[in-house]
């Protein structure tokens, strides 16, 4: 084995990682509470306002509002105050009946 | 993401090159900007796996050392001597190349295993340091080998935080002071290079090497490396080269899978996306093909740089370089440690030349970063 080998190895691997690139789409696309809500499972990233917080632990649920307005389901402790401003990236899953958001992450954006 | 994937190509590779530089430099720059998290995300990844191939160029051809890759010094130094500088690259260049292959295909198990025994890791480090000590004390020259672990763990825990001069100090600073005296010595360099195939076996070592390094916290490649460097006896040359490019690279490739995992950051550019990461499959998914593509392209820009610097080594005159080559540590270690710095540069310059004219095994001098470590772990148990 010699360096044009090893080159031609990195050559090839490298064009099929290329490939598998090309496939990539932003996960957490800005998008709207109501966009987010008409289908399920679909994720987006959410800026909206805190309206009001039901539990802050040991994990936090709250009303976001950004013209539209949904409940929010985050797995961990998070401390928010009525009228924070968040980001929130969601994912939109049917809870009882209702179409609501579970955050990966939240944000605080004030 | 491809804007974000090849800047970090770019700084990585410029943090490999100049020493003294460091992918957390680049990473703690870019997390303040007003960028969105993929961007970040696949710059770090791209910029600390570019580096870990292209590190190897300074402390081969010139003789710097850095944190990740001093262990490196001697045995490419030796094939420098023997013309053979740019075969030393290469084969650290394979080492990473099939550290990239081989981690990827074992790495549905990496991730099964540290997600079973994550709990019982802090109890394994501390016993393998203390063996680690006693093999070094007890090779040839005994005594000399216990003083220098004395003085250098010493050292080490005088001079917290200051590795960067303590490496350039043992291995830099002092082989090249020590190597003055070989006025305008020029070693002829050979662009041959020609290897087995079977040394991918000594790049399997290596990535053991770097998934310990990437699991267990406050373990560095320089540690590992030096671990594996006592059974050095064992590994020709060449073959603990492969072994060193495979730690690196597989080091900073598991790291992510084990931040992904664990929430464990175990180098300061994923610490960086400690705050930030969105843990979901689609990151870890393209994570991973980052990971492999930036590796492959480094590999790839490492072969290249190696070759450029090579032809222009000839108009170099090796005498007036060294001594430049002091200079420029010395400033580095100024503008990045300050006057601690070249305080502990000076000391450990001196234990290193004492190792040099004794001909004590240097290892001994790893003390001064197992030391430290050990301590780490006999107050967390405390």
């Amino acid at each position: 084995m010699d360096d044009k080998l090893l080159a031609k190895i990195c050559l090839v691997f490298l064009l099929i990682n290329l490939f598998f690139l090309f496939f990539y789409e932003t996960e957490f696309k800005k998008l709207s509470i109501s966009t987010l809500l008409l289908n399920e499972n679909s994720k987006g990233l959410v800026f909206g306002r805190v309206d009001y917080v039901i539990k802050s632990t040991p994990v936090t649920i709250f009303i976001l509002n950004d013209g539209n307005k949904s409940k929010v389901f985050y797995p961990s402790t998070f401390i928010l105050k009525k009228n924070d401003f968040v980001k929130v990236f969601a994912k939109s899953e049917k809870y009882a009946d209702e179409m609501e958001l579970f955050a990966y992450k939240i944000v605080l954006d004030n | 993401m491809m804007i974000g994937v090849l800047l970090g190509i770019i700084f990585g590779a410029i943090a490999g090159l100049i020493p003294g530089l460091h992918i957390n430099n680049f990473a703690l720059i870019f997390q303040n900007l007003p960028v969105d998290f993929d961007f970040l995300l696949f710059f770090i990844l791209s910029l600390g796996i570019t580096q870990t191939f292209l590190d190897f160029i300074p402390s081969i051809f010139l003789g710097i050392p850095a944190n990740e890759t001093y262990e490196s010094l001697l045995p490419g130094h030796r094939l420098f001597i023997a013309g053979q500088g740019y075969k030393a690259i290469i084969l650290t260049v394979f080492g990473g190349v099939f550290a990239l292959i081989i981690s990827c295909l074992i790495l549905p198990f990496f991730i099964l295993f540290i997600q079973t025994y994550k709990y019982s890791f802090p109890l394994i480090i501390p016993l393998l340091l203390i063996f680690t000590l006693v093999i070094l004390i007890f090779k040839k020259n005994t005594l000399l080998n216990f003083f220098v672990v004395l003085f250098a763990g010493y050292q080490g825990l005088i001079f917290p935080d200051q590795i960067f001069p303590l490496i350039c100090g043992y291995f830099g600073l002092a082989s090249i002071i020590y190597s003055l005296n070989e006025k305008n010595k020029f070693y002829p360099q050979s662009y041959f290079c020609d290897f087995n195939f079977t040394y991918i076996k000594f790049s399997l070592i290596g990535v053991v090497g770097g998934l310990i390094v990437a699991i267990f916290p406050a373990i560095g490649s320089n540690i590992a490396a030096s671990i594996i460097r006592i059974f050095s006896n064992a590994f020709k040359t060449e073959e603990y080269l492969v072994i060193l490019g495979a730690i690196n690279t597989a080091n900073f490739f598991f790291s992510f899978f084990v931040f992904y995992y664990l929430e464990k950051a175990r180098n300061g550019a994923i610490l960086v996306l400690m705050d930030k990461l969105i843990f979901t499959e689609n990151y870890l998914f393209f994570g991973l093909i980052v990971l492999l593509f930036s590796g492959f392209v480094a590999a790839l820009l490492t072969i290249l740089i190696a070759k450029i610097f090579l032809t222009n080594l000839k108009k170099i005159n090796i005498y007036k370089l060294s001594k430049l080559i002091i200079l420029f540590m010395v400033i580095l270690v100024f503008l990045f440690n300050g006057f601690i710095g070249l305080i502990t540069l000076f000391f450990s310059t001196i234990l290193g030349l004492f190792t040099l004219s004794k001909n004590i095994n240097r290892s001994c001098l790893m003390a001064s970063l197992i030391i430290p470590v050990l301590f780490y772990y006999i107050f967390l148990f405390i």
